[in-house]
């Protein structure tokens, strides 16, 4: 059976087509990229800077994209934005320093943007997150926010799907315990 | 645990939908323009990496072998003694022989 390109990926491959493709590329999934990058990055300018870098990557690097389905797609578009979300968290630790070390600058970055009528518990809930190793968070919140299968997480993240699934198990199980000991 | 459906999910953060979209817009705009204005590399970073080293480790190498140079050339080119000593008699040979035997102290023989 000949798996049929979707119409998208023909938009975006069309030379003459490529920038309407693009635009509607970013009308479908921008917001759900954009959130993405916020929830990794945390801080709002970050999640600016990193998402104009995103789109930059993104139309520059059509021709490298290989798949037919909207899914590849949107795995790709998601490979992309956790990459450069990551590059961004790189760059403001030291050489010697993981960005799992920026645990507590993140809560801070966190707490510094939450508005003041937020609920505790919503507050909560995104302190236990970001008390998670990188990779955990981000599996997390890509199975959790994004509703993304293992396998794309994986596609995602370049990990085995079994890695995802222990991940997402673990922090599921850290986020649990953490409000639970916090919660009031 | 609540499901995504089950929470607002932006919590704590407080971007309106029009500022996404404005976001969105003016990203999409930038790229395409950006990438216009670039001109297209037509050569791969690592390319130009590879061949950046490889002129390095050949500067290096010529430095290396100039410095090594002096060594080379009285082991393979003839200088003014090894002229001297081609030219030399055999009966001029013993005796500059005999006179260095001469010259070294006789306890080294006891």
């Amino acid at each position: 059976m000949t798996a049929t390109t979707h119409p998208l990926i023909t938009m975006l491959r069309d030379p003459a087509q490529r920038e309407q493709g693009f635009s509607t590329l970013l009308r479908q999934h921008g917001h759900a990229l954009y959130w993405h990058i916020r929830r990794v990055v945390v801080g709002h300018d970050d999640a600016e800077d990193a998402f104009q870098e995103t789109c930059i990557k993104l139309w520059g690097g059509i021709d490298k994209f290989q798949g037919t389905d909207e899914a590849q797609l949107i795995a790709w578009t998601y490979t992309i934005a956790t990459r450069e979300a990551l590059q961004l968290l790189r760059r403001q630790v030291h050489w010697f320093q993981s960005i799992d070390d920026l645990s507590d600058t993140l809560t801070e970055r966190m707490m510094a943007e939450t508005p003041l009528d937020s609920q505790a518990a919503e507050v909560l809930f995104q302190q236990a997150l970001l008390q998670l190793p990188t990779q955990q968070r981000i599996a997390f919140n890509l199975r959790y926010y994004d509703n993304l299968s293992f396998a794309q997480i994986a596609q995602i993240t370049g990990k085995r799907e079994g890695t995802v699934k222990v991940n997402y198990h673990y922090a599921e199980e850290k986020v649990k315990h953490f409000i639970t000991q916090h919660a009031q | 645990m609540k499901h995504a459906t089950d929470i607002d999910t932006r919590l704590p953060y407080r971007e309106s939908d029009d500022y996404v979209n404005h976001l969105i817009e003016r990203c999409t705009s930038n790229a395409i323009e950006q990438h216009h204005h670039q001109p297209q590399r037509m050569v791969p970073l690592w390319i130009i990496s590879a061949a950046a080293s490889a002129v390095l480790l050949l500067t290096a190498g010529i430095t290396w072998w100039h410095l090594q140079r002096p060594a080379t050339i009285t082991e393979t080119e003839q200088g003014p003694l090894d002229r001297f000593l081609d030219n030399l008699s055999d009966e001029d040979a013993s005796y500059i022989t005999y006179y260095e035997m001469e010259e070294i102290p006789t306890e080294i023989y006891n």
